[in-house]
């Protein structure tokens, strides 16, 4: 009777105070980080583009982000989206880049892949986010598969993993890992269509 | 007297009550990323984080938590943990919060935080509750740790990214893949209850 | 770029993404339960049905109330309530209306609402930014690959019992674990069945 509807009202009480009190302090904490959490998602960028273009990487996030605002010009408009970065000093363009995705086994790949002014070679790439099988598509991540781009023209292909082949359109893919090697090589393959390079703009 | 049991209770869990070897319990969250022994270090630490503060704050509440939402109350606290766990990640190690992916989430439903919860903080004092949590994760962390020493080792030949069996060391590929966990991990307890815990059995009968 | 289509990623998740024997969740109760095929086949059972029904669920709930409202980093709290309501509610459901099935199917909803396996499937969800299909029919597979991987395991422990002899230091979780892992490298093989193009 009276009890059990004290016990209820009890519980529902505690359950209540409980959550707004959990609620509370980890919105709390969010809203003290969000912002740190943002710059991080742009640092990680920025880095990226800094890599694939060749430039030495400084040690502090403000340098970076320095660096960044000064030589390079994005076009977030473009799809995908275009980074060109050019010299500090005498405004001349040392390389492009380009944020593009690919469909891989699990989900989207993201990276950021080089070029030289010519519009033509690439230069190393950066994978951004991927979601490929550990072990295996996730290897795609590796060291060695991102810089083995630099020099290289398109149309790419693939060849079987530690060829190393001299020829400027094979690129190791990886073993067991089909799929994502092949999402790689098609992301780039699709760059000269989906980005036609108008050196109109000095 | 209770510093004496509490350092009993700390040192079962690191041994004779190991949560890995002994109960087995735990190692969904952690399994995954011990092919990279940095990760692995993470998830450790933010798992010992979890489970001395959980266990010590359900102590804490012990006597106000009605019997009925007991599980909810428990999980709730659990959840709100790793959540601090995940933004700290994201503000400040973000390429380590990148590499574990979903698996610092994970820590919510692992078996030791909640049984550790259930079995020990509802029932002991703040104090001991704490040192139990602490030193299940503990206990929970250095078998972990070993596991993946032994996979980034094999299967990279280097531990945290530095080089150590040098150049002509072919790498294991099968320890950085999934299989890897399984066989390093069943080798770790037949070692430790083929050597150390029957020897013990072995004397008492 | 188009998207993985349902029976792509429902064909993925049994087989080449395990999602116990690739990421490595759901392990205690597949440890723990492993021992005979009946049970095995209801817990199986139950995953499956409540891996699929809470995936989409919460993908329903991040999609129209976390990210409309930027509580994104809720998610976790948020998720866990919705799973563990889920198989409150249900439990609640199949005692009343049927004895047999609360029998072999009830009993392990509690133990399943902890299972890391389904929580898991919607924190992946998250992370790859499935769309609604996508999300039930990884759901679905991820259920349907736990729940295959428990009762090949059921089968091979209970003929191991009949059969061999295990090195002492082994019995229990540690030839569980072998096994498990030789699972895992005879799933690999799976890998590129499928053409995806």
């Amino acid at each position: 009777m009276s009890s059990r509807r004290q016990e209820s009202l009890r519980t529902v009480g505690f359950m209540t105070a409980l959550s707004l009190v959990s609620i509370t302090s980890v919105s709390a904490l969010h809203l003290a980080t969000v912002q740190r959490v943002n710059r991080n998602a742009d640092l990680y960028l920025q880095r990226a583009v800094m890599e694939v273009s060749g430039v030495a990487l400084p040690a502090d996030a403000a340098a970076v982000s320095q660096w960044f605002a000064a030589s390079v010009e994005a076009e977030p408009a473009a799809a995908p989206t275009r980074f060109r970065i050019r010299d500090a000093a005498t405004r001349e363009t040392v390389a492009l880049a380009f944020k593009c995705r690919g469909r891989g086994l699990w989900g989207t790949i993201t990276a950021v892949v080089g070029m030289a002014p010519d519009g033509r070679t690439f230069r190393e790439l950066r994978i951004l986010e991927q979601n490929e099988t550990p072990g295996l598509g996730a290897r795609i991540g590796e060291p060695w598969f991102m810089r083995q781009t630099a020099g290289k023209r398109g149309p790419l292909k693939l060849v079987p993993e530690g060829t190393r082949s001299a020829q400027p359109n094979e690129i190791d893919a990886v073993t067991g890992a089909t799929i994502s090697s092949a999402a790689v090589r098609d992301m780039l393959n699709r760059l000269p269509e989906e980005a036609p390079f108008k050196e109109a703009t000095p | 007297m209770n510093a004496a049991k509490n350092w009993k209770l700390f040192k079962e869990n690191l041994g004779s009550q190991n949560p890995v070897f002994v109960q087995v319990l735990g190692i969904c969250s952690t399994l995954a990323v011990t092919n990279v022994v940095k990760n692995t270090v993470v998830m450790c630490l933010g798992l010992i984080f979890v489970t001395a503060l959980s266990n010590l704050l359900v102590s804490l509440l012990r006597g106000v938590i009605p019997a009925r939402v007991r599980m909810m109350a428990e999980v709730l606290i659990i959840a709100c943990l790793v959540i601090i766990v995940d933004i700290y990640l994201k503000a400040f190690n973000p390429d380590i919060s990148r590499q574990l992916g979903p698996y610092v989430g994970l820590i919510i439903t692992n078996c030791i935080v909640m049984g550790h919860a259930e079995a020990v903080a509802l029932t002991q004092p703040p104090a001991t509750a704490f040192v139990d949590g602490l030193a299940a994760g503990i206990g929970y962390s250095y078998v972990l740790l070993a596991i993946a020493c032994v996979r980034e080792l094999l299967g990279t030949g280097g531990i945290w990214g530095f080089n150590v069996l040098g150049g002509a060391w072919v790498n294991w590929a099968i320890m950085v893949m999934a299989p890897g966990g399984f066989f390093v991990l069943a080798v770790f307890i037949w070692i430790v209850k083929g050597c150390w815990l029957k020897p013990a059995r072995k004397e008492k009968a | 770029m188009e998207s993985l289509g349902f029976f792509a990623i429902l064909f993925s998740a049994v087989f080449t993404n395990n999602i116990l024997l690739t990421n490595y969740l759901g392990m205690c109760s597949f440890l723990g339960c492993s021992r005979e095929l009946k049970t095995s086949f209801g817990l199986g059972m139950a995953v499956i049905f409540v891996m699929a029904a809470t995936s989409v669920l919460n993908w329903l709930v991040y999609t129209y109330v976390l990210v409309p409202l930027d509580l994104d980093y809720l998610r976790f709290i948020v998720f866990i309530v919705v799973i563990a309501a889920f198989t409150q509610l249900v439990e609640m459901i199949i005692e009343r209306v049927s004895e047999a099935l609360y029998l072999s199917l009830g009993l392990f909803l509690p133990l399943i609402a902890v299972n890391c396996a389904i929580l898991g499937a919607s924190l992946f969800m998250v992370i790859r930014q499935y769309t609604f299909w996508q999300t039930f029919g990884y759901g679905l597979g991820a259920g349907v690959g736990w729940g295959l991987a428990i009762l090949a395991m059921a089968g091979i422990r209970q003929r191991l019992a009949q059969r061999s002899r295990v090195p002492a230091g082994l019995e229990g979780p540690g030839i569980a674990l072998i096994i498990a892992g030789t699972m895992a490298l005879a799933f690999m093989g799976f890998n590129g069945m499928v053409s995806l193009n």
